[in-house]
């Protein structure tokens, strides 16, 4: 353990110049223009650049020296005789290689933000709600409590719903940001339960101090709460049945997607298991099911992807199915693989995002890939770079997806789990298949589509070939360390997940590899041969399988109208009925006793002065037989 | 004189004046509330500081009034009513400048002096230690809201306050009763009358009925009804959409700000204290009333067409968090529910003072004729915004500090009531959310104006934007007070309760 004041400014920069940018964006809405773009963006870009150099300065330490942690102690938060809660900060070798990657790649998106929303009103708003973002999700990952943990967790929901939501006059795409936000919150109640009962059981928020007592807890209340955490981590990170946020949360700048719902925030769920790991090795039966949902959810988005038309939708559906491999990974016990894979995937899928974005910018707006085409010799660096990332995610070695997707799948075949090892094959095939289908129909043969294309623009060139190069070379971070080499990433994340060193004949390994690349080579093969060299847009698929897949298994249908409208219309009738029938009836009925009851008791009253007479004698004796029953007891008992 | 009578009698003595006040004289009207209601908050503020971290009763002062029925001017004040004390007097403030831009043209005057002695019925219930004198000023919060609804309030607002009182008053009456019943019982006991809380409180296992005897409870119900009704907790709540909905923003402001609050501090310091072993026996169906008001009032804000009503069925929903949090009884859950309580106030507060913004420029509060406002008005929509996360208990913001508590406090004490109640994390995002994307975002549904949020109205939303950044980020200046409170109130009044371990009673 040692103090680090770089550690708090890590995640102060990036607040700070939210504050700025936002305090700027408020000021400026009603005038005609605002500060200049660059301005901004220079306050904006240098946010992320100032904490990615700050926390490669902290984790060259941590190269030399394996059993370092940094850490800063912000304050105390809530402090009772029940407990005491202080918020700090720990860098350890899992989330400084966390934050390095965020860091890095989200400069780089930065950069590239500046290019695609030049020119839009909400420039400064975009740039203040995006490093907002960037505190809240250095806070998730450096937090040293699970309390802090959450507490970035919900502020990246929050962030992410006012991203998707950014163009909110768009009523489709308010909606989404919506939907992410409530789908998100169903996960979020999943953990805050978790929480909850975790402190219960170990009287402590810290992770080291609940994984010094988390021995003690009985095996069936670990379970619990590695379950109830488990649903918190599907939520954002989109697994099945809560994935249904994801492909909507497209609605978004494409930056936001490539930064939030692909390298960064989507993979939190998967942290937070890595970091739970102690917890979760524990519980055979919850990583079981963790290897369960993401094979499903890795299969299910991959069939999905396969009928996409939109190029962001292809993208979200293969992010839901890669999310899938890394649930499969962490689920298996191989919890350097299943980060490995978060680390790649941070980089072809940022690379892919941002390509899309490219795209998107020099085609005016068009996302529909049967109006692209042709674009590799007009688009020349978009096209490498998605090239490369293509290949990685399709895992052709020796690009990076190559590495951390095998890594996973050995993992796999290594607990004995041939079921899960194969479903995670087919759906390599199937990810090459729709990822080469995607790069054919953008790139290949001839242009089919209306709109102008424009050149790039080079402040989009340089993150995009940035991130490629990232996309070859990350694997190389990995070797497999099964034929003997150099696994450089397992190496430094040992002190925190723990070494996971399989025993198996180079053989075997080499086999499995060999069948792995042959099906994401079967796949590639199949896109060039459908989509190659097509001439016009390729007519939509037929069949009651492709309506299963268009209709997206039904999820949305189901959660539209088996939750969300009878909740709305409970909600409503639950007014008219509980409130005003029920409640509102029973009150009326008290009424109307009253009433009666005063109608007997007018009958008493009908103005005969002898009659009140009357009342009034007997009331006299009434008033006598009290008093004299009272004081002198006995007098009647004669 | 004891700081904390200044604190009652300076509001209710500057009320009765404005009250007097001839109509020529109206342009003082102003300046005489507001400085009335500043110096309040300023003495407020210096009795904090003079406080100290000991849980008991401070700054006790007892006059005798009528002695032989043991009624006294007895006041103090702990850790817990400090807060509610704060929230008054700034509550009382921010709603008269707001006021002067938003409020009354009309007899201003008599609106301010009600305000005025309004604030002097809260005080004067937080502070009071003696029961006839916490009922007195009870029923004097009750007399300006009466008028303030029925002489400035909407359309509806006859029937609606009407409806209030009537539900009040109903339960005031019971707690009368209950009141007068427990005192001669204890009497009859020891031979002395008396309406001292803390006797009382000493007293009660002198009563001829045991813990689990009937009488008790139905005793205890007796006096809770009256703050269940208050809160409102489910199903007492009716009177609460037509209120709010048809009171002017202000009054709404402090009725669901500071009165609101006025039934949990009931059931804080009065009800659960003296009858802890009714609490015991009854937990499980007020347990479920809490959780059903909890689920029932957010789908019931689901289905609102109109934003003042569904605000207030928001409000009613988190009441029902917080009536789950006084029925954990301890230490965490009750630390929990007293930071709600200022949460509660200071989110719904601002919502509703920025709801009537909107109602006094465009005069609709119908959703669906708003719609796209944020295009226009992008402060108004952050303020929004602001207020609506720290309502749904976004971390980082006050909500989520005192939902946790709330929810840690009743894990320990029921895991499966906890498990209903953190619904609200889904169902609170899903109304809010579904409220700004319908009344915030999309198309702009009519050419409206936009308005700038004039000075005056910045000067009475910006505290209120603060503390919810404030008390989520740092909470030590409050919980230092709050928690020593809540152990004392625990360990000095819950001899029955002790046997039992925090963590121990399962009643899933």
């Amino acid at each position: 353990m040692q103090i680090s004041y770089l550690l708090p400014l890590i995640l102060f920069v990036p607040l700070f110049s939210a504050l700025l940018l936002g305090i700027a964006a408020l000021m400026s809405h009603d005038k005609e223009e605002g500060l200049s773009e660059s301005l901004i963006g220079i306050l904006a870009v240098g946010a992320p650049a100032v904490s990615a150099v700050f926390t490669l300065i902290l984790l060259a330490q941590q190269l030399t020296q394996p059993e370092l942690i940094w850490q800063f102690t912000l304050g105390t938060w809530i402090r009772i005789p029940a407990f005491e809660l202080n918020m700090g900060l720990r860098m350890d070798h899992l989330s400084g290689l966390m934050t390095a990657m965020i860091t890095f790649i989200g400069t780089l998106i930065h950069l590239f933000s500046v290019a695609y929303m030049r020119k839009d009103r909400g420039f400064a708003r975009y740039f203040a709600y995006l490093n907002l973002f960037f505190a809240a999700m250095l806070l998730l990952i450096l937090s040293d409590n699970i309390v802090g943990l959450f507490m970035g967790w919900e502020g990246v929901g929050v962030c992410s719903y006012l991203l998707i939501g950014f163009w909110f006059k768009d009523f489709a795409k308010a909606q989404a940001g919506t939907k992410a936000f409530v789908v998100n919150r169903v996960g979020d109640f999943g953990f805050m339960l978790g929480i909850l009962f975790l402190f219960l059981e170990t009287r402590a928020f810290s992770f080291d101090q609940i994984q010094a007592a988390s021995s003690s807890i009985s095996p069936a209340m670990l379970s619990i709460i590695g379950i109830l955490l488990l649903i918190g981590a599907m939520g954002k990170s989109a697994q099945i049945p809560l994935h249904v946020w994801l492909p909507d949360a497209m609605a978004g700048p494409t930056p936001v997607s490539a930064l939030i719902h692909a390298a960064t925030m989507v993979t939190a769920g998967v942290y937070m298991i890595a970091r739970m790991n102690f917890l979760y090795s524990q519980t055979p039966s919850v990583s079981f099911f963790i290897v369960l949902m993401g094979a499903l959810t890795a299969f299910v988005a991959a069939t999905i992807a396969l009928v996409q038309t939109d190029i962001k939708k292809v993208l979200a559906y293969s992010t839901v199915s890669q999310l899938g491999y890394m649930f499969m990974g962490v689920g298996a016990g191989a919890y350097a693989a299943g980060v490995f894979h978060v680390f790649t995937h941070a980089f072809f899928k940022a690379a892919l995002f941002l390509g899309a974005g490219a795209i998107i910018h020099c085609l005016h707006h068009e996302q529909d890939l049967r109006k692209m085409g042709g674009l590799r010799k007009r688009l020349p660096v978009t096209h490498f770079a998605m090239l490369v990332s293509c290949l990685a995610i399709s895992g052709i070695p020796p690009f990076a997806g190559f590495f951390s997707k095998d890594e996973i799948l050995f993992s796999l075949w290594d607990k004995g789990l041939y079921a899960f090892w194969a479903l995670g094959l087919v759906t390599a095939g199937l990810t090459a298949f729709y990822m080469f289908r995607l790069y054919f129909l953008a790139f290949g043969s001839d242009y089919r589509g209306t709109h102008e294309v424009d050149s790039e623009p080079s402040l989009m060139k340089l993150p995009l070939l940035l991130l490629a190069a990232g996309a070859i070379l990350t694997g190389f971070l990995g070797l497999p360390a099964t034929l003997g080499l150099p696994n450089w990433f397992e190496h430094f994340m040992a002190p925190v997940v723990g070494g996971h060193h399989p025993e198996a004949s180079v053989a075997l390994v080499l086999g499995l590899m060999g069948v792995s690349v042959l099906a994401a080579v079967i796949g590639i093969g199949v896109a060039r041969q459908r989509y190659g060299s097509i001439t016009e847009a390729p007519a939509l698929a037929k069949g009651p399988l492709a309506e299963v897949l268009y209709q997206k298994y039904g999820f949305d249908l189901l959660y539209e109208e088996g939750i969300v409208r009878p909740l709305k219309i409970i909600g409503y009738y639950g007014w008219q009925i509980g409130d005003r029938a029920l409640i509102g009836g029973a009150i009326q009925f008290g009424q109307w006793v009253y009433k009666v009851v005063s109608l007997f008791a007018r009958q008493l009253h009908f103005g005969n002065v002898r009659a009140y007479g009357h009342y009034l004698i007997i009331g006299l004796f009434i008033l006598f037989y009290l008093y004299f029953a009272l004081h002198f007891p006995g007098v009647f008992s004669l | 004189m004891n700081i904390l009578s200044i604190l009652i009698f300076l509001p209710l003595v500057a009320g009765v004046l404005l009250m007097l006040m001839p109509d020529r004289r109206s342009q003082w009207v102003k300046p005489i509330a507001l400085g009335a209601a500043a110096a309040n908050l300023v003495l407020a503020c210096w009795t904090w500081s003079q406080m100290s971290t000991v849980g008991s009763m401070q700054l006790v002062s007892k006059l005798d009034w009528i002695p032989q029925w043991g009624i006294a001017y007895h006041i103090g004040i702990d850790g817990i009513s400090i807060f509610l004390v704060l929230l008054t007097t700034l509550f009382s403030v921010l709603a008269m400048l707001y006021a002067l831009r938003n409020g009354p043209e009309e007899e201003s005057g008599r609106f301010y002096a009600l305000l005025l002695i309004l604030a002097a019925g809260m005080i004067g219930t937080v502070l009071s230690i003696n029961l006839i004198l916490f009922y007195l000023f009870w029923e004097l919060m009750l007399i300006p809201m009466y008028f303030l609804i029925g002489r400035w309030g909407g359309a509806g607002r006859i029937r609606a306050v009407t409806h209030f009182v009537i539900y009040t008053m109903t339960g005031s009456l019971v707690l009368l009763f209950s009141m007068i019943y427990l005192a001669v019982q204890v009497e009859a006991r020891t031979g002395t009358l008396s309406f001292d809380l803390p006797y009382l409180m000493s007293m009660m296992n002198q009563l001829p009925f045991d813990n689990s005897s009937w009488v008790r409870h139905a005793l205890f119900i007796g006096f809770a009804l009256a703050f269940f009704i208050k809160m409102p907790i489910f199903p007492f709540h009716t009177w609460l959409p037509d209120t709010y909905a048809e009171a002017p923003a202000v009054v709404t402001f402090m009725l669901s700000g500071v009165m609101a609050k006025m039934g949990v501090y009931g059931l804080l310091r009065v009800a659960i204290p003296l009858f802890p072993g009714s609490l015991e026996a009854l937990i499980i169906p007020l347990s479920t009333l809490a959780v059903i008001g909890i689920i029932y009032g957010a789908l019931l804000a689901l289905g609102q067409t109109d934003l003042k009503r569904l605000i207030a069925y928001s409000s009613f929903s988190h009441m029902g968090l917080i009536a789950l949090g006084l029925f954990s009884w301890n230490a965490t859950a009750l630390n929990g529910v007293t930071y709600h309580i200022m949460n509660h106030a200071v989110a719904t507060g601002c919502l509703f003072l920025l709801v009537g913004l909107i109602e006094k420029h465009y005069g609709t509060t119908e959703i669906k004729e708003l719609g796209g406002l944020a295009a226009k008005m992008p402060v108004f929509a952050t303020l929004f915004l602001l207020s609506s996360f720290a309502s749904i208990g976004v971390p980082l913001l006050n909500g989520f500090v005192g939902e946790f508590m709330i929810l840690l406090g009743s894990a320990a004490r029921s895991p499966f009531f906890t498990f209903l109640a953190a619904l609200t994390l889904i169902l609170s995002a899903g109304y809010m959310l579904n409220l700004i994307q319908r009344f915030l975002f999309g198309p702009l549904v009519l050419s409206h104006v936009p308005f700038q949020i004039k000075l005056t109205d910045g000067l009475a939303l910006a505290p209120l934007c603060v503390l919810m950044v404030l008390m989520g980020v740092y909470t030590t200046p409050f919980i230092k007070y709050i928690s020593p409170a809540v152990q004392h109130t625990l360990t000095h009044y819950q001899a029955p309760l002790q046997v039992q371990a925090p963590a121990g009673g399962n009643h899933g």
